[in-house]
């Protein structure tokens, strides 16, 4: 007896560098005289990744989330949104330091959250403006 | 018990990294053997010519001048500058470095000097927009059947409407709108992985250019971003990576690369 693990998986991009991802991993149990027969074995495993990259499609195209704009509430973590880039969280630890500011409380009573990583990148983006302004008096984090 | 492995887990049991990068699709072109020495064989280099090194410093320079501007700062003066062009410099072995002919460490450092002088006056060194990533590591299956791409991007911008992949580059002379475009390759591929961030913003290629000159220039020379070519490119890299999962390892002689290649003994040696 044969063991064939497929697996499929596919991220689609969103407005405000939001995304949506589904996979699909199927096992199927065949025949082990397969082994000896290259082409048919083959034709089994693009057979699969067929159905599986189908069934993503499908749940990709049919699952849509009404009025996601990722909006977040003060105090809770949106789920959607791409995560913020190396740079930005590095910054936003390099300005918490420089303002000896504890961010992991300031993204926790925002976002919660504990790390810069966890923000999408345009949180991100917000964050740092607000941060520097701050820092030259135009304005208020905390 | 028959598993079909991921192009991931490929890619880590052929060369130790489960992702592959334009680079490494790059050198298995100009020479399939340099790249098995390379990256299956993890052979160190012997070798490394000043130029890629000058051009590691400069980049490490003018990270440094982004990183300050992100966080806030006011751009750095030169002598940030050209202290991490200095420190990149110390993280080599200097007896491995190939210098040109006439040039030496102190002459590099004072072209650097003057490179770097450029660059600050010119309109590079204060992007408008947001600053995204320096250096930034993207990473995505981008084509189907390869391991995940891993591209690294000097400057990525949010304008607002259009994210800007800015990719500097250092070189002997100005570059013309050709030169450009026949270089684009590797930014062509890395547009998509950046318009999968947001897709509702164009993006927008960049090549900014420092001229390795007695008075530098710097040229900023836009690329269109056009998607029949981007596909055509990720075709390329998908049998190329199929040559190399299949492990079709052959030298390429060339007169052009060979006299600078880090494997030259080894390669002499390879039993074929």
């Amino acid at each position: 007896m044969l063991k064939l693990n497929v697996g499929f998986n596919r991220k689609i991009g969103e407005a405000n560098y939001g995304s949506r991802g589904a996979s699909v991993n199927l096992e199927l149990e065949l025949d082990s005289s397969l082994v000896g027969d290259a082409d048919r074995l083959k034709e089994r495993i693009r057979q699969l990744f067929t159905l599986a990259k189908a069934s993503v499609d499908e749940e990709l195209a049919g699952n849509v989330p009404a009025g996601s704009s990722g909006a977040s509430a003060n105090g809770q973590r949106r789920s959607s949104g791409r995560r913020a880039t190396a740079s930005q969280a590095r910054a936003l630890n390099a300005i918490a330091d420089r303002q000896k500011l504890n961010l992991a409380a300031l993204l926790n009573g925002r976002f919660g959250i504990d790390q810069p990583e966890d923000l999408s990148i345009t949180e991100a983006s917000a964050l740092i403006d607000e941060l520097k302004a701050t820092a030259t008096g135009n304005g208020a984090a905390r | 018990m028959i598993t079909t492995a991921n192009p991931n887990q490929i890619a880590e049991a052929l060369t130790g990294r489960n992702y592959t990068s334009f680079s490494a699709i790059t050198t298995y072109q100009a020479c399939p053997l340099r790249y098995f020495f390379r990256y299956v064989e993890g052979l160190p280099e012997e070798t490394v010519g000043s130029s890629l090194v000058f051009g590691g410093a400069i980049h490490s320079a003018l990270e440094a001048h982004f990183r300050e501007l992100l966080t806030g700062n006011s751009a750095p003066d030169l002598g940030v500058l050209l202290a991490a062009y200095q420190d990149a410099w110390k993280e080599r072995d200097m007896g491995s470095v190939h210098f040109g002919k006439d040039e030496t460490a102190e002459s590099l450092g004072r072209l650097a000097d003057r490179m770097l002088r450029a660059f600050q006056s010119s309109d590079l060194a204060a992007p408008s927009g947001t600053i995204l990533g320096i250096e930034e590591e993207l990473r995505e299956a981008l084509v189907p059947g390869c391991p995940d791409l891993l591209a690294r991007i000097d400057l990525l911008i949010d304008t607002g409407t259009e994210l800007v992949v800015r990719d500097f580059k250092t070189a002997r002379s100005r570059w013309s709108q050709d030169q450009a475009n026949e270089s684009a390759s590797q930014l062509l591929l890395y547009s998509e992985l950046v318009q999968k961030l947001d897709p509702t913003k164009s993006v927008r290629l960049e090549f900014a250019v420092l001229t390795k000159a007695k008075q530098p220039t710097v040229d900023r020379l836009g690329v269109p971003v056009d998607r029949r070519q981007v596909q055509r490119i990720k075709r390329t890299v998908e049998r190329v990576w199929r040559a190399i999962e299949e492990r079709h390892f052959y030298p390429s002689p060339s007169a052009m690369n060979c006299p600078t290649c880090p494997f030259r003994a080894p390669c002499r040696a390879w039993p074929g």
